[in-house]
């Protein structure tokens, strides 16, 4: 079974750290990876693309120094980059502009507020790995287990 | 205030011709000392005024007390316009020398002259009347706006002064809350370090490696380490990553051997515990940073050490950044410096604010190494302090808005970006009687702090202990 790729950016590696920990219950089936800034990002997003990985997950946070997280998610989704890849972003402070330019232009499926519960953002991440599974047309049934059975849309 | 006006101005041919057929007579001419009244408002006059040289202050009183000032009637303008042509005689302000003054007149009785030019005074003088009605509604309008401003800027005052009570209320719960969690933080890392050293020493070695030196590789490093470990001992993608992230060298790790993939979760487990415990004591600092910052806006408490070592300043400053500094090379070029009567909590206020701005404005370049320098030297009668960065600079129309607060270049709050610390180091260095000074240019920023040796807050104000912002 080959596991799926979550990729987490976020330029505080403390905020990364603690994801990395609350999604450990989830380390059967996903590997994470770790940036500390949009740019970087793109340097492991186009090495994934070459490589045809199964990028299911995106977290990101949302201000970040240089490019902040729903402007990478906006290009990558205008590109047609990674069309059944999910995205969730992380954010400190959003205002009701950011929330209606991530929802329309950068096609987020998760808000989760900073400081996050790590039960609801397992079962968060876990409804969007599925529905990559689901989407992507990836045999389910090793995964199933840890995932959720229940799926968005 | 000045106000420059066009009014009954003696400019055109018009009213030269006014001037010198009304206004020459010397026996119609008085002089008048600085301080002296020409007119009272309400009071009588029946004259027409022209200065010859001098300043006049046109004043009326103000409803509910005080005094504005209506007009200021330099040479060739005219004073008492008003009450001489609306025939009332009776004087709309009161008129106060300001500088030595001469002024020529003419009265009520005053016959017309060339009746070719207009059958009656009045017709022959409008056009000093009409200027000078322009004028009063300029000047009106003007008094106007400025109250607009006043009331503008006393609205902000109440809104920051408010914001500041507020803050000193949330600052006081906060630290609570901060104390507890970094007390308690503490009594089980001793406690851990205690546990370990008894049960299991080789663990602690792992622990201490977390706790000491933390997460200090780039997320990058991290990958490439571990692609290394995985080629050279065959590891899972999982097992090398968890190897890689400890800083753990692949000579340091070779001693496992074949049972490096066993161990790898177990140093891992011990070294992100350790790691764990730096992160929340980081965490813990940043807070206390932020409270610390947004209490100053309200009153605070400096106790004044009248042999401060500077340079001591910025070290405790730099223990305090150690997390953001990270990203960025950090070059110290500290000079020996005389000690300085000031409050260390107040200094490292300062250095904290220009290094973070410092740090800050290199992250939104991520194209080159970002570097800081901060140099201290003494001079004569200062101590000199300077925060160099070789960041994209400050744009030119920006300079003069920095040191204001809530201005802040940071995008979208990024970080505390309030906008207040420049605003709180420009207050803090001048309350010690030294100022900053700030050159930037794409490359090179420089932010210089000069503070007296001597003379200086700890003497020339007396030893203080307290006061408000």
């Amino acid at each position: 079974m080959e596991k799926l790729k979550v990729l987490c950016i976020d330029d505080q590696r403390e905020v990364l750290a603690a994801l990395r920990k609350d999604l450990e219950p989830l380390a059967a089936v996903c590997t994470i990876i770790e940036c500390e800034s949009a740019a970087e990002a793109e340097e492991v997003l186009a090495e994934m693309e070459r490589r045809g990985d199964h990028l299911a997950l995106i977290i990101c946070d949302h201000i970040m120094p240089g490019k902040n997280g729903i402007d990478l998610l906006a290009e990558l989704t205008q590109a047609g980059r990674f069309p059944n890849t999910k995205k969730l972003l992380l954010t400190g402070l959003a205002t009701h502009e950011d929330t209606i330019y991530a929802i329309n232009e950068a096609h987020i499926d998760r808000y989760v507020e900073k400081p996050w519960d790590a039960s609801q953002l397992q079962q968060s991440v876990k409804i969007l790995l599925t529905t990559y599974l689901v989407r992507s047309g990836l045999e389910y049934q090793p995964y199933l287990e840890l995932l959720d059975k229940a799926s968005e849309g | 205030m000045t106000v420059s006006t066009t009014t009954s101005d003696a400019k055109s041919p018009d009213l030269s011709w006014l001037i010198s057929t009304y206004f020459s007579d010397p026996l119609r001419r008085i002089r008048l000392r600085k301080g002296e009244r020409l007119m009272v408002q309400g009071g009588y006059n029946d004259r027409l005024y022209l200065v010859l040289k001098g300043v006049l202050v046109g004043c009326v009183r103000a409803p509910g007390g005080g005094q504005y000032e209506l007009f200021r009637a330099t040479r060739n303008k005219f004073v008492g316009v008003y009450s001489f042509f609306s025939r009332t005689f009776v004087s709309s302000a009161t008129v106060i020398v300001e500088r030595d003054a001469e002024v020529a007149y003419i009265d009520q009785h005053q016959p017309v002259k060339d009746p070719s030019r207009g059958s009656s005074l009045f017709e022959q003088f409008m056009p000093v009347v009409v200027m000078d009605l322009k004028y009063r509604q300029q000047r009106e309008l003007q008094i106007a706006r400025e109250k607009e401003r006043a009331l503008r800027r006393l609205i902000h005052t109440e809104r920051l002064a408010s914001l500041g009570q507020m803050a000193a209320g949330i600052a006081h719960e906060l630290n609570n809350a901060v104390a507890v969690l970094e007390r308690n933080t503490e009594w089980l890392r001793e406690n851990l370090i205690r546990a370990l050293r008894e049960q299991s020493p080789e663990q602690l070695e792992y622990f201490r490696l977390g706790l000491e030196k933390g997460r200090w590789q780039s997320t990058r490093e991290v990958r490439q380490q571990a692609e290394v470990l995985e080629r050279a001992y065959g590891l899972s993608t999982e097992a090398a990553h968890k190897l890689a992230e400890t800083g753990l060298s692949a000579e340091q790790l070779a001693r496992y051997g074949k049972h490096l993939q066993v161990v790898a979760d177990v140093v891992h487990y011990y070294w992100q515990l350790g790691a764990t415990f730096r992160d929340m004591a980081v965490a813990a600092q940043h807070a206390a940073h932020v409270v610390k910052s947004v209490k100053y806006l309200a009153t605070q408490e400096t106790a004044i050490e009248p042999d401060l070592d500077v340079n001591k300043s910025i070290g405790e400053a730099l223990i305090l950044l150690s997390s953001p500094l990270r990203k960025v090379d950090l070059k110290l070029n500290l000079g020996e410096l005389p000690p300085i009567a000031a409050s260390k909590g107040e200094l490292v206020q300062v250095w904290s604010n220009l290094i973070r701005n410092a740090v800050e404005s290199l992250a939104t370049d991520s194209t080159k190494r970002g570097e800081v320098v901060i140099t201290s030297w003494a001079t004569d009668e200062v101590v000199h302090v300077s925060v160099q960065d070789n960041g994209p600079g400050i744009p030119k129309h920006m300079l003069p808005k920095i040191f204001q607060p809530n201005y802040t270049t940071k995008e979208k709050g990024l970080e505390f970006g309030l906008g207040l610390g420049l605003t709180i180091v420009e207050r803090i260095v001048h309350n010690y009687g030294g100022r900053v000074s700030v050159q930037s240019r794409p490359g090179r920023t420089v932010f210089t702090v000069t503070l007296p040796i001597r003379g200086g807050y700890g003497e020339a104000k007396g030893a203080l202990h307290r006061r408000s912002a």
